[in-house]
């Protein structure tokens, strides 16, 4: 079968070396290092706790690094403030939602249009992440799932190059989960890099073909997704005893 | 369907005419000019010119509680410290540099901002924290101005005269003209992109961040304003009385009132603080001043009714009168 990786020509969008996160003596990554092309869509995978989280908020600049480098674009942006990391064209969702509560809907997607280098047309925006009906509503109107559309659409507005998903399926209905999936799969056709973090295979293999596989803050594996599901590593971190992944 | 049916009940708001009465009474330049033209007015009726001047003084302190607690979230009990430091760079500018007091004031605003920013890093705390610390640091600034071995720069305890520069008209006029700014520059900001930025930063600062906000920057901008305001106050509070001791102008009363009122009045409203600061300031000078026994009473009073009944303030209750009204019990 023909691979259908996409193909790294030149220097990678993403370049994450060495990096470590530590909270206290606790190093939440432990050296973590891998690379990202542009327009290329890949899941990051791993046990409750094992780092996912804190790489997306390192990598944004939320989390300071405390050793390694991350470069994006061939431009070193280890250590700069989030608003500057979210400029030069990376973006995310929150594993929980985290819209705006006294603006109103299109508002939320507003306020990341206006600070955007190249901002993404708002009601396209709003249109394509299925809120344009509710775009005057206050967001605790909005349904769970509704608000994480609200997350994505607020990154979309920064017309993202590179886009982390932290578990935007958990709690979808398989109707709505099905709408996401599509959804993504079409910012990846139209050349945006996805990072996305999930559980759900199901769901996963939709939209990337390429996992890195997390476990205690290190990358254990890094393939297809089918071949990760045969790995005996993945195998043992996902079905084996989780809790040793923890030191 | 379902989608659509919602949306027209719970967004109604959008196509009343009633709404577009408010909306022009909420214009940033009308909200301005009306306080402003009553003081103009009122000083011919009243003879109590300073009372003017302080009532005037305290609407402009209560929207700049409302500019930085109201759009940012922090709250500072500190507010005090910077009208006393512009009560006394002003004081120092007429004293030392012989300025008029005009200039003295606005020189006076600066020092209030400088003051802002030297405690900038005291946003790396956050609520009650970040509140006290505030309070801590306006002590200091008291403890420094008023420390006798500074006698030779500040005077120490002793105070400072200012009654060459005095000037009732100018003072009265520059007090009402900081209302009127005070109140414009609210509204204005809560009006524009930088008020809708700040909304975002309080809500969460970490979506604000990935917004592409600078987060640390705009919240200090807002800061500045709400600092400068307490600076320009201040000064023309001390060129107003003319002589005052350290303690008359680093007085956390100054800090409480004004929170008070801009609660009272409701916070994130461009009305609420400005009509609060109008209504508590009047019942405080009616009351307070001869009977402060009963002040404290009616004051509680206010407080307790107003976090029972009326947490966002007057204007809140006003809006949810005004909405009941409209779309009758149920509508929310
Ligand atoms: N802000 C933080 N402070 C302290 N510990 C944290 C913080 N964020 C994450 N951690 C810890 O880092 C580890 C990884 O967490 P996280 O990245 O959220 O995992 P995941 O997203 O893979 O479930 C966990 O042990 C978690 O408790
Ligand atoms: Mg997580």
């Amino acid at each position: 079968m023909i691979d259908q990786g996409v193909e790294r020509v030149g220097e990678p969008l993403l370049a994450v070396q060495g990096l470590v996160t530590r909270f206290g003596k606790f190093r939440a990554l432990d050296g973590v290092s891998l690379t990202i092309g542009e327009g290329e869509s890949v899941g990051l995978v791993g046990p409750n706790g094992s780092g996912k989280t804190t790489l997306v908020n390192t990598v944004c600049g939320l989390y300071p690094a405390s050793e390694g480098s991350i470069s994006f674009a061939g431009v070193e942006i280890t250590g700069k403030r989030p608003d500057r990391v979210a400029a030069a064209g990376i973006n995310r969702t929150f594993q929980i939602p985290k819209p705006f509560f006294s603006l109103s809907v299109r508002e939320n997607v507003e306020v990341a249009a206006h600070h955007a280098r190249q901002p993404h047309r708002v009601e396209e925006v709003l249109e394509r992440t299925a809120l344009l009906a509710v775009a005057n509503h206050t967001v605790d109107t909005l349904t769970a799932a509704q608000q994480k559309r609200l997350d994505l659409a607020r990154a979309l507005a920064m017309s993202p190059r590179l886009l982390f998903i932290d578990e935007l399926a958990a709690g979808l209905s398989p109707n709505e989960l099905q709408e996401v999936a599509v959804m993504l799969r079409s910012l990846v056709d139209e050349g945006m890099a996805l990072v996305v973090v999930e559980h759900l295979m199901g769901f996963l293999e939709q939209v990337v073909h390429e996992v890195f596989v997390l476990t205690a803050g290190r990358i254990v594996f890094q393939g297809e997704l089918r071949d990760a599901l045969a790995d005996d590593t993945v195998q043992e971190v996902f079905l084996g005893r989780t809790d040793s992944a923890h030191s | 369907m379902l989608l659509k049916f919602r949306d027209q009940r719970q967004n109604p708001s959008e196509d009343l005419k009633g709404q577009s009465r408010w909306r022009r009474a909420a214009s940033p330049w009308v909200a301005a000019a009306i306080p402003v033209l009553i003081f103009l007015v009122a000083v011919h009726v009243y003879s109590n010119e300073l009372l003017l001047v302080d009532m005037a003084i305290y609407i402009a302190l209560a929207q700049g509680i409302n500019i930085i607690y109201g759009f940012t979230g922090y709250l500072p009990f500190g507010y005090f410290g910077f009208f006393g430091v512009g009560a006394y760079v002003a004081g120092y500018g007429i004293i030392h540099w012989g300025l008029s007091g005009p200039v003295a004031v606005l020189v006076g605003g600066v020092g209030g901002a400088l003051a802002g920013a030297i405690l900038l890093p005291l946003f790396r705390l956050r609520g009650a924290y970040f509140a006290l610390t505030t309070l801590a640091a306006g002590e200091a600034f008291y403890a420094i101005v008023s420390n006798p071995s500074l006698t030779s720069i500040t005077n120490g305890p002793y105070g400072l005269n200012l009654a060459t520069a005095y000037s009732s008209g100018w003072s009265f006029g520059m007090a009402v003209g900081l209302a009127g700014v005070a109140i414009l520059v609210a509204a204005l900001i809560k009006r524009s992109r930088y008020g809708m930025t700040l909304k975002a930063i309080k809500d969460d600062p970490y979506s604000a961040a990935m917004a592409g906000i600078n987060v640390a920057r705009d919240r200090f901008y807002a800061w500045l304003i709400a600092a400068a305001i307490a600076g320009v106050g201040g000064a023309i509070y001390g060129w107003a009385i003319s002589v005052f001791y350290p303690q008359d102008v680093f007085d956390v009363t100054v800090s409480v009132f004004a929170i008070v009122f801009a609660l009272f009045g409701g916070i994130g409203s461009i009305w609420g603080p400005t009509i609060g600061a109008a209504l508590l300031y009047a019942i405080y000078n009616v009351v307070g001043v001869s009977n402060p026994q009963y002040f404290q009473l009616i004051y509680g009073l206010i407080i307790v009714l107003l976090v029972l009944f009326a947490p966002r303030g007057l204007a809140g209750l006003m809006a949810s009168i005004r909405e009941r009204r409209l779309f009758g019990g149920g509508a929310r």
